[in-house]
């Protein structure tokens, strides 16, 4: 079984999408076998009140079930974030997704830090995607910055009662960031054929780490090929396609349904 | 088949962090048959001895790995007379494959022209470093890259001349590119770099035509191989993409 914990629904302005329905996505999961994508809204990133897309996002979702994992964008520099966050715990929202970067804050800032710990008081992961697209050809209007490794540290250090799922990190490997224990990192920007994964694994332990690809900002496939390129055990290679993920989100660990990666494709 | 059209080695002027056995073992795992890789000077204008010890370490490679890497020769067209010498001299008794240029100089500047022209009488590609670098900061670190304008503006004076502009995934505004590039139709584009935005190599083959892109990874391994096995194009096309277009132009030489 394979858990995308890096995956986006809804519309993003700036380019056109390959999928930005449950149902259009759904298409690539099955195709390359993800059971289940941890998905949060791309319209709460840029609404005046990201909340507007957490409805949004349960709505496109409900109909399918388990295959998708809803994860509520907030804004603490909003007003009314702490009635919003009461309403998605209510909701089933399993974490939320932060964007400090578009939603113009520091991770530090005074407002985060009581959203992050009062997110951590109700079981919710918190995830942060350091980026969501390559700066090199950014949109002349998008002028979001790439969240630096030190402010998510500083993060991590204020709140280390708070589970942060880092997304679409690189260069982690021999970083501060490793050395708290409550920050996971998701792999689809990391190589693994050059062995980045294997030394993160090494330094944080197998626990830390778990599979994520940036669908549909970024094709699907990278990611899968990234797993199967891991020198790990088994064990260690499940861990991070899924069980790591199922024990972040609260989410019972069942048998595989989709099939095992081993049976997958290769050249 | 699968040829990664522009991938790179470590040298003396030019670190990858990444060692050649360890390149040539990821390669076998994911299924590329040929690794065409350069060694360019990235910082500054580099000297006859300084272009001609990154090919020195090339051949040297190639040497090590005979079935796997394949060279391009890459020079600095500033040093006009030296570098149509190393050329010369580099594909016909040395079996390198091409020339790679960088950012010494756009590629629509006339002091690249006798290059170019060296390479139609030899009849092997230009692998010419690209991108079209929309935030300013960026831009600003690479003031003489070539983008796809200059491209199409040397494409459009040497219509025998294979051309390929490199890293569509690492070049910036890729969409600007295709569009740019779209009727030049003696320019190929590599589908490399670390960008796999979805939808990148369905519009590259809507815009250009599978027979005018080329696979590579530039490095980034899982990302070059794997955006070309997700999109959503005919079997075909990805095997043109893989390796068969190359294939194509690596033995044009040779009739």
């Amino acid at each position: 079984m394979i858990i995308d914990f890096n995956m986006y629904l809804g519309q993003w302005p700036f380019r056109k999408f390959c999928a930005r329905t449950a149902f259009e996505a759904l298409k690539w999961m099955d195709k390359n076998r993800i059971s289940i994508a941890v998905v949060s809204s791309l319209n709460s990133v840029l609404y005046m009140d990201s909340h507007d897309g957490n409805y949004e996002l349960l709505e496109e979702v409900e109909q399918y079930g388990e295959r998708f994992v809803p994860l509520a964008v907030l804004n603490p520099k909003y007003p009314g974030w702490e009635n919003d966050l009461e309403e998605c715990v209510g909701l089933g929202f399993r974490g939320l997704r932060l964007y400090p970067q578009y939603h113009n804050y520091s991770l530090t800032d005074e407002d985060c830090l009581r959203l992050v710990k009062k997110a951590s008081e109700k079981n919710l992961v918190v995830s942060i995607p350091v980026r969501l697209r390559d700066g090199r050809g950014r949109h002349w209007m998008d002028l979001a910055r790439d969240i630096s490794l030190d402010e998510l540290k500083q993060l991590a250090e204020k709140s280390p009662e708070t589970k942060i799922v880092v997304l679409e990190a690189r260069r982690i490997v021999d970083s501060p960031l490793t050395n708290y224990s409550n920050v996971y990192f998701e792999i689809s920007r990391m190589n693994a054929a050059f062995g980045e994964i294997d030394r993160l694994i090494e330094q944080v332990g197998d626990s830390r780490v778990v599979f994520g690809s940036g669908f549909p900002l970024k094709y699907l496939q990278s990611a899968i090929l990234k797993t199967k390129l891991i020198k790990k055990p088994e064990g260690t290679i499940e861990k991070i396609l899924w069980r790591n993920a199922c024990s972040l989100l609260g989410l019972d660990q069942k048998e595989p349904r989709l099939g095992s990666i081993e049976n997958m494709f290769l050249p | 088949m699968k040829i990664d059209c522009h991938s790179h080695i470590s040298g003396r002027f030019f670190k990858c962090e990444v060692e050649l056995k360890n390149l040539v073992e990821a390669a076998d795992k994911l299924g590329i048959d040929k690794l065409c890789c350069s060694i360019p000077f990235v910082e500054g204008m580099p000297t006859p001895s300084e272009f001609k010890t990154c090919n020195d370490e090339m051949i040297k490679a190639m040497k090590e790995y005979p079935d796997k890497i394949l060279g391009y020769c890459f020079v600095n067209p500033g040093y006009q007379q030296e570098s149509l010498e190393e050329v010369e001299k580099r594909i016909l008794e040395e079996g390198m494959i091409g020339v790679k240029l960088y950012n010494q100089y756009k590629c629509s500047d006339p002091i690249v022209f006798p290059i170019v022209k060296k390479t139609i009488e030899l009849k092997v590609p230009i692998l010419q470093h690209a991108g079209y670098l929309t935030d300013p900061a960026e831009a600003a670190r690479q003031p003489n890259i070539s983008n796809a304008r200059d491209i199409s503006y040397l494409a459009s004076l040497f219509p025998k001349a294979v051309i390929i502009e490199a890293h569509l995934g690492g070049g910036g505004d890729w969409e600007w590119a295709l569009k740019v590039l779209r009727n030049t139709r003696n320019v190929y584009v590599d589908t490399s770099g670390s960008v796999i935005d979805c939808g990148m190599i369905e519009k590259a083959v809507k815009l250009l035509g599978a027979e005018r892109l080329l696979f590579g990874t530039d490095l980034s391994m899982e990302e070059g191989i794997g955006k070309i096995l997700d999109a959503e194009i005919s079997e075909h096309d990805r095997s043109l993409i893989f390796g068969e277009n190359m294939r194509q132009i690596l033995e044009a030489r040779f009739k």
